[in-house]
């Protein structure tokens, strides 16, 4: 029913204006006979019975031993991708490459070529991440059609490792929203209940990963976009330290934050993206010289001793736990936190005095660098440009036309809080403001390894619920813009459940580390992640099929 | 054509100048505005400048506040930004990248060179160099730029105060001056609109370019000083190495500044202050005044904001003393230096305003040349050369290191200055040409030294261009052997002055060179009578006007020396010199001057007959004409009186009645059978004797009224240029050319 070969254009018009051709209405997707019925019924080889392991160092393993081929990976991927694709509406694009360049792996392996690291993998990349031979959109319609002439360092960095790009996935335009409604062509469904939102704005990238629509994901995070919508979607997400990847070929909406971050369905995948993505790039000035440590090194052995993280200083944030957090989040990282303790940690209160100050701080800093950074989007050199007798109006049309409410809101804050006569009282005192958070989080890391948080104040909420209240959906960002205006890293993995959906909705713990000790934080999410007892983080749609 | 055009628009971009004059109005208040480079050109010239004698009055009560910002582009291999190459003239959009394009994703990175320039220019404008400085983001929307906002710096750039020097020109009055310096900040161009029947077209090779702002203090109060800071500017970015050459008019700062400085203080004057506005105003060359360009409707809200995607600039003191240490002379430097070398004001500024004059006169210097005649030398027949050919001091083939054995040569005695034109190009192989002659000719040696006046087969020389004139050259032989290798024929005299064979195309017909119309010997006997009547003068000594004419110069006949008298330095020149060289007792003198009938002078006194009139300086009509206008004539005329009081000088005037200039002199020449015309000349040496290395053709010169007398006058024509107050004259006849004569 839906091909991978398709127009891509021609797939996004589908989804938005035959919505109501579709046979069965989407409000009674999340039943579980409905889901049973259209998902393959092919043997399906992700193990649900454990816990997570590494989905890339199986496909290595299989592949290395001829036990699969290339192929036969990427088909039973894309297989699953084409069934539950028309529920979730993750991706923008879907390639039309893969099958060829799994051929290319199998060749390789045949002619016992020397394998990238990541040979084989289905990498699904959020569509403001540009990539030479697929469009990029950044979710907004002013660049439909836009095909980069480069790719960005990440992607390129993937892609030299021998990973398959799978497609590019959908998000709020820019990046800008935490519920992916806000994207110029579809709304993504949550895959753990399709009538909510996969978190955003990397909502694609997270609902791909957890719908197994490819194994991991890039996304971006400039205030909490990989993280909110890895909790969303019960996925791992990691956003790492400012500077840690290269932002070359990454859409710019706020430079000062933004962060190229990925998805995977296990800690020890998420590391080894991450590593294959990190590193100083001389095409981003801001990119760190810092050598990067060997992530994924640590996540072989998943045998522990009783206490594995003795002595580790876990520090929980007080002003996280508050009014205004989901009960049921709440004592989801209490227990996460006792969990951590069980492993040896020594868990403490922290207090962020300055944490409630970040939000305000955040979307006024954000705002003001996303007027300057979307100013390009004219209509002049590239994307939709609207016939216009005189230059203002080619301006002002090609941008109304193309950019989307939530943008143009956006573009108006920051214009306004950059004018003369409001610069000091808004992006100054803003700034004064993330100094204060940094210098708070560093003393808060100066006495402990960790911070944690939930990752969002509640679970996935419904499509819908927020869209017209944009200060409900900005107050959902109040556990992730802090990190970000620190730039500190920070794991974000599955830790419980709420109640919702079909089978409930998966709650995210948030583990914040000091500047680039990413290292420590994947360790202990691995850890964390391998001893968790009683909880499988595959969404209903897949587990129906498999058990 | 092209290439001229292709520097004009690069000039406007590459150091553009946007001086904001500000006047500070002693009753009425400030006002101000924004000047535009020069850009536009029309053909229309009006005389339309409100500085006339009564604005000059009005301008007394106002006093004009200037302060200047200049653009300089920086001379980096790639832009700011990215690692596209900045190649002039490219197609458009063929250097660019996805960076300088501004593409969805890309990211600037710095380009360290950008910064060295930087602090090297705030070191030579003796600024403060901020440790710690940042970029930031100027936003506007505009075709031509891809980013929507302009990478600079704002609140801290890399360069806050300093000052530089200037030595105003002695024309202008002379003076120092010391101008403030704000700030230097690093920024990046935009592109360019090209606009076409289809619209605009946005061409981005440009983007992307580093550019260093310069806002000076508004220090400033005329138009020469705005314009002497600018070049002063332009001056020291050459000589850091720091900007990419180009050309620009600073004479049209000067003017349009004290253009709008009349036209600023004629508002208020009539109270009409309200209609000077801020806005960018441009100077039309053709019709010699500004107009409106743009209007700013009050400040643009560029909502700066530091730029996220750069880190800061951090300089460290060790990086700034290591760049102190390469930085070279600077100009300020230079000119004291030249000061102490006993060099006039003028030589000074002359020498050090071009870097690759300076160099080449230091480096001839370094060779051991003599200062005050390398500066000569330089400022005489190099600068007027390279000036009448377009070409710069390192386009030509003389070197400093031949310029310096040059000039002890000539101070040696070995060769004379006009040898020296001749671009020698092994002066030991002429020195031996030189002996080889002499013992060659050991009668006509032997005859010189005995003092005698006319050498043997030369009596028969009369006339040029005769067959027998060649035939009876004593030296002929030699002449033709060494001809085709040298085209140098010396011939060395007691008096230790030679000579040569000059104004020889080496490019004859048949390979040899085409042998002159005149004979060198004849010019010897001449000389050497010349020193009889006149032994005051210069040893060197030479009366060109004789050489051609050896009928009228015969016994102490007395001749008619005509002078063709203008208001200008050139005719000033020729007189000194007549008087001075030529002119012997009983000559009469006669200073004539031509008037363009339809000069503004012409049209104010309405005068009915254009036609050829003459008249006399005491003739009524003309003291009543216009007594200012002749006040000049009679300067010259009591010059004359002072120095030759023998002489019999009068003055005559003409009309030229629309027709050339030049055949109303000659047509006068000989109403009155003058036997030698002298007139000034600006223009000076050949190309022949320089040469130039640069590839194509030259386009063909325009030849001015001295050349055209001195080619077709009947009677002999001296063309005289002076060089400088002691630099000698160099002459121009029909047959010789370019004969240096020191004073």
């Amino acid at each position: 029913m839906f091909s991978t070969v398709q127009n891509p254009r021609f797939f996004l018009f589908q989804c938005r204006f035959q919505l109501h051709l579709v046979p069965k209405p989407r409000h009674i997707h999340h039943s579980r006979v409905i889901c049973a019925s259209q998902v393959v019924s092919e043997p399906q080889t992700i193990d649900l019975t454990s816990t997570p392991s590494s989905e890339i160092l199986n496909i290595r393993k299989s592949l290395l031993s001829r036990e699969r081929k290339a192929i036969e990976i990427a088909e039973e991927y894309l297989n699953r991708l084409r069934q539950t694709e028309p529920q979730i509406h993750s991706f923008l694009h879907v390639s039309e490459n893969v099958m060829r360049e799994a051929e290319e792996i199998d060749m390789k392996i045949d002619r016992n070529e020397k394998l990238g690291p990541l040979a084989g993998v289905l990498i699904g990349v959020k569509d403001n991440i540009c990539t030479v031979n697929m469009p990029s959109t950044g979710g907004s319609k002013i660049l439909e059609g836009y095909t980069p002439a480069f790719d960005a360092t990440a992607v390129k960095k993937l892609r030299d490792c021998g990973a398959i790009l799978v497609g590019k996935t959908n998000l709020d335009e820019f990046g800008m929203g935490s519920s992916t409604e806000g994207s110029g062509f579809q709304v993504t469904a949550n895959p753990w209940d399709l009538t909510r939102v996969p978190g955003g704005s990397s909502g694609g990238s997270a609902a791909a990963v957890s719908a197994r629509q490819c194994v991991v994901s890039l996304g971006s995070d400039t205030g909490g976009s990989v993280r909110q919508p890895a909790s969303f979607c019960g996925v791992v997400g990691m956003k790492p330290t400012y500077g840690r990847v290269s932002r070359f070929g990454l859409m710019a909406y706020a430079s000062s934050l933004d962060v190229i971050g990925c998805f995977g369905s296990s800690v020890a995948d998420t590391a080894i993206i991450l590593e294959a993505i990190s590193g100083h790039d001389r095409l981003d000035a801001t990119s760190s010289k810092r050598e990067v440590p060997n992530f994924a090194s640590q996540f072989v052995s998943t045998e522990f001793e009783s206490k594995p993280l003795k002595g580790l200083r876990i520090g929980v944030i007080r002003e996280t736990l508050r009014d205004g957090v989901g009960a049921e989040v709440v004592s989801t990282i209490q227990t996460a936190a006792s969990h951590l303790e069980e492993l040896g940690c020594i868990v403490t209160e922290v207090s962020l005095p300055s944490y409630s100050l970040g939000l305000p701080a955040y979307y006024i800093l954000a705002s003001s660098e996303s007027s300057s950074n979307l100013s390009r989007y004219d209509g002049v050199r590239y994307g939709n440009q609207v016939a216009a007798e005189e230059l203002n109006s080619l301006y002002v049309d090609s941008r109304a036309n193309g950019l989307g409410s939530e943008v143009k809101m956006r573009i108006l804050m920051g214009t306004y809080a950059l004018s003369a006569g409001y610069y000091d009282a808004y992006y100054k005192r803003a700034q004064q403001v993330r100094t204060l958070v940094q210098r708070s989080f560093n003393s808060a890391l100066d006495e402990n390894d960790i911070l944690i948080s939930p990752a969002a104040p509640s679970a996935a909420y419904r499509i819908g619920e927020k869209k017209n209240d944009p200060l409900a959906m900005y107050a959902g960002d109040i556990m992730t813009v802090n990190v970000n205006l620190a730039g500190l890293p920070a794991l974000v993995l599955p830790c419980g459940f709420a109640e919702g959906g079909p089978t409930g909705l998966p709650i995210g713990l948030q583990m914040i580390g000091a500047a680039f000790d990413e290292g420590k934080l994947l360790r202990v999410g691995h850890i964390f992640e391998q001893t968790l007892q009683g909880c499988k983080f595959v969404p209903p749609l897949l587990d129906e099929s498999c058990t | 054509m092209a290439s001229t055009c292709y520097r004009g628009i690069r000039s406007t971009r590459t150091f553009s100048l946007c001086p904001s004059a500000l006047f500070a109005s002693r009753r009425n208040g400030v006002f101000f505005c924004t000047m535009q480079a020069p850009q536009t050109k029309t053909n229309k010239p009006q005389h339309n400048n409100p500085r006339t004698r009564t604005n000059e009055k009005i301008i007394e009560k106002y006093e004009a506040v200037i302060g200047i910002e200049t653009h300089v582009q920086l001379a980096t291999i790639t832009k700011a930004f990215c690692s596209c190459p900045y190649l002039y003239g490219s197609h458009p959009n063929s250097n660019i990248c996805p960076i300088c394009m501004g593409l969805p994703g890309a990211l600037p990175v710095m380009n360290s060179k950008v910064i060295e320039f930087a602090v090297k220019l705030g070191l030579a404008l003796n600024s403060n160099l901020s440790l710690n400085s940042k970029f930031d983001r100027k936003q506007y929307f505009y075709p031509d730029l891809p980013k929507g906002y302009q990478i600079s710096q704002f609140d801290i750039p890399i360069a806050l105060g300093g000052f530089i020097d200037v030595d105003l020109p002695l024309e202008f009055g002379g003076g120092h001056r010391k101008f403030g310096i704000t700030r230097v900040h690093m920024e990046e161009d935009a592109g360019k609109l090209l606009h076409s029947g289809n619209g605009a077209q946005v061409d981005l090779n440009r983007a992307g370019v580093p550019l260093l702002e310069i806002v000076s203090e508004p220090d400033m109060r005329t138009g020469i000083e705005a314009a002497e800071y600018a070049a002063e500017i332009q001056r020291l970015v050459r000589y850091l190495g720091v900007e990419i050459k180009n050309v620009n008019s600073f004479s049209a700062i000067h003017k349009a500044i004290d253009f709008e400085i009349s036209r600023q203080a004629l508002f208020h004057s009539q109270s009409q202050g309200d209609q000077i506005v801020q806005e960018t105003r441009l100077w039309e060359e053709g019709s010699q005044r500004t107009i409106t360009m743009r209007k700013k409707e009050g400040l643009a809200d560029y909502r700066y904001f530091p730029e996220p995607d750069l880190p800061e600039v951090v300089i460290t003191t060790d990086y700034i003393d290591s760049i102190r240490s390469t930085l070279p002379e600077l100009p300020e430097m230079k000119r004291r230096r030249y000061e102490e070398m006993g060099l006039s004001m003028q030589d000074v500024l002359f020498l050090a305003n071009d870097i690759n004059v300076s160099m080449f006169f230091d480096e001839a210097l370094e060779k051991g040349a003599d200062v005050k005649m390398a500066a000569n030398w330089i400022m005489g027949d190099v600068a007027a050369y390279l000036k009448n050919e377009k070409l710069s001091i390192n386009e030509i083939k003389l070197t400093p290191q031949e310029l310096a054995e040059l000039i002890s040569s000539i101070k040696g005695g070995i060769i004379s200055g006009k040898i020296g034109k001749e671009q020698i190009a092994d002066p030991t192989e002429i020195e031996k040409m030189i002996e080889k002659v002499l013992e060659e000719n050991p009668k006509q040696v032997e005859q010189y030294r005995g003092g005698k006046t006319k050498l043997q087969g030369n009596e028969g020389i009369k006339r040029q261009g005769e067959p027998s004139a060649l035939e009876q050259d004593p030296l002929r032989e030699i002449k033709c052997q060494k001809l085709i290798t040298l085209k140098v024929i010396p011939v060395v005299t007691l008096y230790s002055f030679a000579f040569t064979l000059d104004c020889m195309s080496l490019e004859g017909p048949n390979g040899f060179p085409d042998v002159p119309h005149n004979s060198y010997l004849s010019l010897v006997v001449n000389l050497i009578n010349m020193r009889e009547r006149k032994p005051q003068s210069s040893i060197f000594g030479f009366s060109a006007y004789s050489v051609d004419d050896m009928d009228g110069v015969t016994g102490t006949a007395p001749r008619k020396i005509m002078v063709v008298a203008d208001p200008g330095r050139e005719s000033v020149g020729a007189l000194e010199w007549v008087l001075s060289h030529a002119v012997l007792e009983h000559d009469e003198l006669i200073l004539l001057h031509v008037e363009h009938s339809a000069s503004w002078l012409s049209l104010l006194l309405k005068r009915p007959h254009p036609s050829p009139t003459l008249t006399t300086s005491t003739s009524a009509a003309a003291v009543a004409v216009s007594a200012r206008h002749l006040e000049f004539l009679d300067a010259m005329k009591n010059v004359c009186e002072v120095a030759q009081p023998k002489v019999k000088v009068r003055i005559e005037r003409m009309e030229t009645g629309g027709k050339e200039k030049s055949s109303m002199v000659m047509l006068q020449c000989e109403i009155l059978s003058i036997d030698l015309l002298v007139i000034g000349q600006r223009r000076s040496l050949s190309t022949a004797i320089l040469g130039y290395r640069r590839s194509g053709g030259m386009p063909p010169r325009e030849i001015d009224t001295a050349e055209y007398l001195i080619e077709k006058s009947k009677c002999t024509c001296v063309g005289v240029q002076k060089k400088g107050q002691k630099g000698g004259y160099v002459l121009n006849t029909k047959t010789h050319k370019n004969f240096w004569l020191l004073a």
